[in-house]
């Protein structure tokens, strides 16, 4: 990691230095380019010291719902029970944090016009500044979730030990497709708020865009569903479907279906996985196709 | 990439090995019946590895298991079985002994029932009834099944047997039946009271003794007033009927009054004097060649010195009776149908120096207005099956009553107070007891069911310190009001299978709380328990969450200021989202996830001074004593 933002700081400074001899070259190959946008947005991240404390507040807090449920005794199971719902609620606003103004901030400092005097298309920019921001966003997400695996294989547990025991369906598996599962939303959200950042033209903008985005997602399109199904707008046989359009409702399927429902045995099916990770890719590759248009524009 | 991706193809579930029976958390045999097989009988048994139960579960009888499975949430407490392992008797040469009971050649070691064949509707049978008998090889099963009958199943099949025993509702159901028992035993008592009177002391004999032993069988003798220094023995079926004030006073040597026939009745009388011996020595008194793995108890509970004796002796009837006990008050030992009314014991002045008030040894029948005070077990019961308490009252004592091995009993209506260690503390795992009507009050610990299948109902558990201590196993835990005590009911059982509804939890320091083991849903088809503070912003008489009595804000609702804003925080509110879901993986912990709003025994709550606290859950601002 050290190595490669280095590396990446060299890079940029090529980039924003000297534009003369870049101009001279031919056009960089693709994949340069990439990494040198990637590395610009990750110094960006690094150096940006509210993103530290949004990861240690995360932290804090993950680790004290995990404290609060009583799940380093109970394990992963009851752990990730624990953390889906304040997840579904947190996830989102840190993952806006992380990516309502990377396209604006760029833009405002009038960084994008520079940019637009290099040979390199709007879709390399926003997915290197994707690609950058993702990774820090992941890293702040998958900290404390690995920080709580960790202190719930290390405590000990409290079983009473004239008794033969055994795990049962618990495993460290189900926390491990928790965490992938939380990942792949936040990404999701993050696209989301690339997209608010490439089509705002000032902050305050993109604070309000970020506010209505967030109640849009963490409330509106699961009330949405609920006044569909209520007035009959999504028939009994199609909810199951219908919940992939709320990346909330989607996410949360598909951490049930894959670890809640694995020891919890029979019952009305609680999600569809395909759907839900079509839902998920949509809202991800469509916001990521606003933003292309956004910086196009 | 792949790796995450992998996480999701991976299967999860994994293959246990069976455990020793022994570590494994059972259920399906009382302590009693286990204690008196003999070694060599091999009972069948499953052990079960359940999703969401850290413990392994096991079982006596596999059809304890089919049995337990189809009982309503079971699932949603244990999760589903990963694996289940059955007693293996192929190669061991099984056979049935005079009891049909499984014998093997050596230690039968586990199949997987999946693989195995199973012998249904053999004459195999356990303490517990019939039984199946499982094979992991289908020629040592049709072997088996060829001399002792019975038809061969694969495990899909005899999943699709049905399994029934009486279970807790069914002792519900049992409770009038056995008050008409006992009204039963009472009116054949009555043949006894109106025994002619063949004999009066002072006029036709001397002494109370020369009486019996000179009048007809089946007659009466009349004591009148007075006092006798005199230790009896009765050996034919007689009724002695004090006439006014009568005392009999023992020489401070063994049991003043020893009865050894059938039908002796013992009617308005005043007992003192007995020995201070607590424990006997063989010979018992009666006619007793019975050796049983209980010798030793019985010569060491039942032998001791006593006002009352009574053994090996039938439908004996001892009332309105008052005994100074110097050891034991009344000992009735090997007898069916005995009934002891209105009778009184004064424990001795140490309570040290007490065996118990009322000793029943191998002696179900009616105990009824009996009080018994300030001494250490008031009425204590062995292997009485079928005994019934009611109406009585016992203060100040160690424990009110305290039932060993006794199954089927019914403890009812009785009022028990201040007991330094139990108001009814039933141990050794019985059968099928129902306590119901009692009213308990400043114990130490009002009530512990323990064993199987228990009833507890109706009951008022008040101003103790735990109100209930809950140790038992698919047991109904109902319409009780508990209220007052520092802990209002503690389940301390691994085993998440009690029904703990309909019970009105007011006024107690902490409502409930919970040993190891794992969170224990108290709601049941559709209802919860009245918890005061549970408490719910809907206008429409209903609690619109779930209430944790061990979670540390809803165990504060009732009595801490402030309690009731914090538990509204949604922070808590979307940790307590899911948590039903999981509860096998969960420790130490009980939730109620349709408390109601109002008490469901408010005429029960009415008779004490904790009514007022009773608030429904609709009242936003509670009013925590001041």
């Amino acid at each position: 990691m050290a190595g490669e933002s280095t590396s990446s700081e060299s890079a940029g400074v090529d980039t924003a230095e000297r534009t003369d001899g870049a101009m001279a070259h031919e056009r960089p190959n693709a994949s340069r380019t990439f990494r040198t946008i990637v590395g610009r947005e990750l110094r960006t991240v690094a150096r940006t010291r509210t993103v530290f404390l949004l990861g240690l507040a995360l932290t804090a807090i993950v680790l004290g719902i995990t404290w609060v449920g009583g799940g380093y005794q109970a394990g992963y199971l009851p752990t990730t029970v624990d953390l889906l719902t304040p997840l579904e609620l947190l996830v989102p606003i840190v993952a806006v944090a992380f990516g309502y103004r990377a396209i604006l901030d760029d833009e405002r400092r009038g960084e994008l016009d520079v940019l637009a005097t290099y040979p390199v298309s709007p879709r390399e920019i926003v997915l290197g500044v994707y690609a950058g921001r993702a990774i820090g966003l992941a890293v702040a997400i998958a900290i404390p979730l690995a920080v709580v695996a960790a202190a719930i294989a290390l405590t000990g547990d409290t079983t009473v030990g004239v008794y033969a025991t055994h795990e049962g369906a618990d495993s460290p598996i189900l926390f491990g497709r928790f965490v992938v599962l939380t990942l792949l939303f936040a990404l999701v959200v993050l696209a989301v708020a690339i997209a608010i950042s490439s089509v705002v033209s000032g902050a305050r903008g993109a604070l309000a865009l970020s506010v209505v985005a967030l109640v849009v997602l963490l409330v509106g399109l699961d009330l949405a569903l609920v006044y569909g199904l209520a007035e009959g707008l999504i028939g009994d046989a199609d909810l199951l479907n219908a919940l992939a359009v709320s990346p909330l409702s989607a996410y949360r399927g598909l951490v049930l279906e894959t670890t809640v429902v694995v020891a919890g045995g029979t019952g009305p099916q609680v999600a569809s996985p395909i759907a839900s990770l079509i839902g998920l890719a949509v809202w991800g590759l469509g916001s990521l196709a606003v933003a292309v248009w956004g910086v196009g524009r | 990439m792949a790796a995450a991706i992998g996480l999701f193809v991976v299967d999860v579930d994994t293959t246990a090995e069976p455990a020793p029976f022994d570590d494994t958390v059972s259920m399906g045999l009382a302590m009693e019946d286990e204690i008196g097989l003999d070694e060599a009988v091999d009972l069948p048994r499953a052990q079960v590895f359940y999703s969401q139960y850290q413990y392994v579960v096991g079982y006596y009888g596999v059809e304890t298991f089919l049995e337990a499975r189809e009982t309503a949430g079971h699932q949603q407490q244990f999760g589903y079985p990963l694996s289940v392992y059955v007693t293996d008797y192929a190669g061991t040469d099984v056979d049935l002994d005079a009891d049909d009971y499984p014998r093997a050649d050596g230690d039968p070691g586990w199949a997987d029932a999946e693989d195995a064949w199973f012998v249904y509707g053999s004459d195999a049978s356990t303490p517990s009834g019939d039984t199946v008998v499982p094979f992991s090889d289908r020629d040592a099963a049709e072997a088996f099944a060829d001399a002792h009958g019975g038809e061969l199943l694969a495990w899909t099949d005899l999943l699709e047997q049905s399994f029934e025993s009486d279970d807790s509702t069914a002792v519900r159901d049992r409770v009038d039946d056995q008050h008409r028992v006992a009204d039963q035993y009472v009116a054949d008592s009555d043949a006894l009271r109106d025994r002619p009177v063949s004999t009066v002391v002072g006029e036709d004999a001397d002494t109370i003794q020369a009486a019996i032993d000179e009048a007809p069988s089946n007659t009466t003798i009349e004591v009148p007033d007075g006092e006798y220094n005199e230790t009896l023995e009765i050996d034919r079926p007689l009724t002695i009927r004090g006439d006014g004030n009568v005392t009999i006073s023992g020489d401070g040597n063994g049991t003043v009054i020893t009865g050894t026939a059938d039908r002796t009745a013992l009617l308005g009388l005043e007992v003192t004097g007995s020995g201070s011996e607590r424990t006997g020595e063989e010979p018992l008194p009666g006619d007793d060649d019975e050796d049983d793995w209980d010798q030793e108890f019985e010569v060491n509970y039942a032998g001791g010195d006593a006002g009352i004796g009574l053994h090996t002796a039938d439908e004996v009837l001892v009332e309105d009776v008052t005994v100074h006990s110097s050891a034991s008050g009344i000992i009735v030992r090997r007898s069916d149908a005995p009934v002891i009314r209105n009778t009184t014991v004064h424990s001795p002045e140490r309570a040290e120096d007490d065996q118990a008030g009322i000793l029943l040894f191998h002696a179900p029948g009616v105990v009824e207005g009996a009080t018994v005070s300030d001494g250490r077990d008031a009425i204590y019961s062995h292997r009485s099956h079928g005994l019934i308490v009611r109406d009585s009252h016992v203060e100040g004592n160690r424990l009110g009553i305290h039932l060993m091995h006794t199954s089927d009993a019914l403890l009812a209506g009785n009022d028990i107070r201040s007991q330094t260690i139990a108001g009814i503390f039933v141990m050794t795992g019985p059968e099928r007891n129902a306590l119901v009507d009692n009213e308990i009050r400043d114990a130490e610990v009002g009530l512990i069911p323990s064993g199987d299948n228990a009833y507890v109902a109706n009951n008022s558990i008040l101003d103790g310190g735990t109100g209930l201590q809950i140790d038992s196993t698919n047991s109904l835990i109902e319409h009780n009001v508990v209220a007052g005590n520092e802990v209002g009911a503690n389940e301390r059982e691994m085993l998440p299978t009690n029904r703990v509804v309909r019970n009105d939890f007011v006024g107690n320091d902490v409502h409930a709380d919970a040993g190891s083991g794992p969170l224990r849903i108290w709601t049941h088809g559709g209802s919860g328990n009245y918890w005061q503070g549970a408490m719910s912003l809907e206008s429409d008489g209903t609690v619109d969450r779930a209430y944790s009595p061990t979670s540390p804000v809803d165990q504060r609702l009732h009595r801490t200021d402030g309690a009731p804003t914090l538990s509204r925080a949604p922070a808590l509110d979307a940790i307590l989202g899911f948590q039903g879901s999981v509860p096998g993986m969960r420790t130490g912990s009980v939730t109620d996830l349709q408390p109601s709003c109002e008490p469901h025994n408010p005429d029960l709550l009415e008779q004490t001074e904790w009514n007022d606290r009773a608030w429904s859950c609709d009242r936003t601002t509670p009013t925590p004593e001041t």
